[in-house]
């Protein structure tokens, strides 16, 4: 059902994105042909074969972030929470379900926009260096090979570290999600002050959310937690400390996405009520 | 078993009570007619029906169950209002439908929409409203569902519109299942129904089966509806 | 063909009484097979349960029966068809008689009204 629920959530979004990312990457293209010739330029005609371009691409950058974001809230205030809540929360499914169609498109999109603006960036680069790829990339495979040959504790350790890297951006934008989600959520609770009480209750689950990770610093103080810490941790192996801070980190994280969802879903299960 | 039990139903809105304990029982196989005046809490006691609403006490099962997942697949709901996403197609949203709900039967939507005439890849937002209304009943009755809800159905519709909506109603649901329209408009309903509920100020005044209460009364439901009510239809106010 | 109903009295029993019309008057051949319920219930726009009554009805006064083979059939019985004949035209004729009274004619002198020759 979550797999359904998402399927058509995706779909929603391809309609406003694939255009976009599409046109991103052509013009990356454009751009790092068109500024290769940086220095053959003159005045006005410059103006346009030059900077116009960039412009734009600069502008659909920015338009990617703003559209991403946006459109999140948008899919789960006007999907759940406006008319089309009538339709979704009559279907056969949970609301959890649908808190985790929501989540996931979400999530994917989110970073299928990160990803496409970094393609964008290395699009641009490899045109305007006419750098050789393929190249490069065996040069990093060798280089890579030698390091795992050399130090494979600390490579494998890399490998770790980048891994928990991952998992947190993920859980983080999960918790970030979730917070806009718990906060439209609350926010539904008031008959006729939905939009403002919204953002009143984001702001006071991002001041909460701090307030707690200081008093679980102190606690932790107070526990002597960091010192235990400190001798797991050896000065030959930051890297060892920053794995372990990393692995704390995303429980942290995940225990507030999990708070938030949990808030969410009572919402939408016990307290409901569409115009 | 009943198809739907309510048992002292309430539900209250910032203190201003729009169930004041319902206790209604309906049978399988049966056309049933929800009717009051604005504000008597018909459309809150449909939205606890479908799940959309929780009631603040009383007990209400559908094929013995609590308003739940399993509910919701055996209730078809078509409220007063749109639901689709700006971007479906008229397809789009049949698909979601066959995706979504094991009992809806795509053939005979398909054949409904030829009646309609209307083009798979139409865009729902460029309907007309009469259109538009026409197509939600039909995805509604497509299903074989045990109970379907419909709010409303008739409000604001052409003449020929509303026949056409009745003679879907009454061709397309499945004996086993119940309809239950929530109107005012008792007189554009009235020959199609098997039952009759009033409801007042959040109360079930009046639970009947129409002919008996025509013969008892010597008049035609809507007539008694507007006596009770005191209510003018709009027949009346032309 | 259309039902006139209204909605001021029960359907089922204008129901009844159209279809026992017709039924007299062989728009349903007697022995012919009589339309499923459905049908007639989607013909006239009225619920299949109100139709069902109807026809219930019927059943009793012996106009409609049901045959295991060919299932619900007019009867063929030609006495009980007559039968409802005349007896429908009894009440014309006592409602025609009632109703002249009222213009102050006594049935004779109604039943003149009917024989003689209108120019």
């Amino acid at each position: 059902m979550v797999a359904k629920l998402t399927k058509h959530e995706l779909r929603s979004y391809w309609k406003t994105f694939l255009p976009l990312w599409g046109a991103m990457l052509v013009l990356a293209v454009i751009n790092g042909f068109t500024l290769r010739t940086m220095q053959d330029v003159e005045g006005a005609m410059g103006f346009f074969t030059h900077v116009v371009p960039l412009l734009v691409l600069f502008g659909m950058l920015v338009a990617t972030c703003v559209l991403t974001l946006v459109l999140v809230l948008q899919r789960f205030y006007r999907g759940l929470l406006g008319s089309e809540g009538y339709l979704a929360f009559t279907l056969p499914v949970s609301r959890r379900q649908l808190i985790a169609s929501k989540l996931i498109s979400s999530l994917v999109v989110e970073f299928l926009s990160v990803l496409v603006v970094c393609l964008t960036f290395l699009l641009l680069g490899l045109v305007l260096t006419e750098a050789d790829i393929f190249a490069g990339f065996g040069e990093l495979f060798t280089m890579l090979r030698k390091l795992f040959a050399e130090m494979p504790h600390e490579s494998w350790m890399t490998v770790l570290f980048c891994t928990e890297g991952l998992v947190l951006t993920v859980v983080g934008a999960a918790l970030g999600t979730l917070h806009f989600y718990a906060a439209m959520s609350l926010g539904h609770l008031s008959g006729k002050y939905r939009m403002p009480l919204s953002v009143v209750a984001y702001v006071v689950l991002s001041v909460a959310g701090s307030w707690v990770m200081t008093l679980l610093g102190q606690l932790g103080v107070e526990a002597g937690l960091f010192r235990h810490l400190e001798v797991l941790m050896d000065s030959s192996s930051i890297l060892k400390s920053m794995t372990l801070g990393m692995g704390v980190a995303i429980l942290l994280d995940l225990a507030g996405a999990v708070i938030l969802w949990a808030v969410t879903e009572y919402i939408l299960e016990k307290k409901l009520n569409l115009e | 078993m009943y198809l739907v039990e309510c048992t002292d139903l309430r539900k209250s809105y910032s203190g201003h009570p729009a169930l004041d304990g319902v206790d209604l029982r309906l049978e399988r196989g049966k056309i049933i007619a929800l009717a009051g005046p604005n504000g008597s809490g018909k459309t809150t006691l449909i939205k606890i029906l479908n799940g959309l609403l929780q009631p603040d006490s009383g007990r209400v099962t559908i094929d013995g169950h609590a308003p739940d997942r399993y509910t919701r697949s055996i209730v078809s709901y078509l409220p007063d209002r749109d639901y689709f996403a700006e971007w479906m197609t008229i397809r789009d949203i049949m698909d979601y439908f066959a995706d979504f709900y094991a009992d809806f039967d795509r053939q005979k939507a398909d054949d409904m929409c030829r009646t309609l005439e209307l083009q798979p890849a139409m865009k729902i937002k460029n309907l007309s409203k009469g259109t538009r209304e026409k197509m939600q009943l039909m995805l509604v009755m497509s299903r074989k569902a045990s109970l379907y809800l419909l709010d409303e159905p008739l409000a604001g519709v052409d003449p020929a519109a509303r026949d056409f909506i009745l003679h879907t109603i009454l061709t397309s649901y499945n004996d086993a299942g119940s309809v239950l329209i929530s109107t005012h408009l008792i007189s554009d309903v009235e020959q199609v129904l098997d039952e009759v509920i009033f409801l007042k100020e959040g109360k079930v005044i009046l639970h009947e089966n129409t002919d008996d209460l025509r013969q008892r009364e010597n008049r035609s439901v809507d007539e008694l509806f507007r006596e009770m009510f005191r209510v003018q239809s709009w027949k009346e106010e032309e | 063909m259309d039902f006139r109903l209204k909605d001021s009295r029960p359907i089922w029993q204008q129901l009844a009484e159209q279809l026992r019309r017709r039924i007299v008057t062989g728009v349903y051949a007697p022995g012919g097979r009589f339309p499923p319920v459905r049908e007639l219930a989607a013909e006239a726009g009225v619920n299949p349960n109100t139709m069902q009554r109807a026809l219930t009805q019927l059943e009793s006064e012996g106009l409609l029966v049901t045959n295991r083979t060919a299932g619900r059939c007019v009867t063929e019985e030609a006495s009980v068809i007559e039968g409802t004949r005349e007896r429908l035209a009894g009440e014309l004729a006592d409602e025609f008689a009632e109703d002249m009274g009222m213009l102050g004619y006594s049935r004779s002198e109604a039943a003149a009204f009917l024989t003689r020759e209108r120019e």
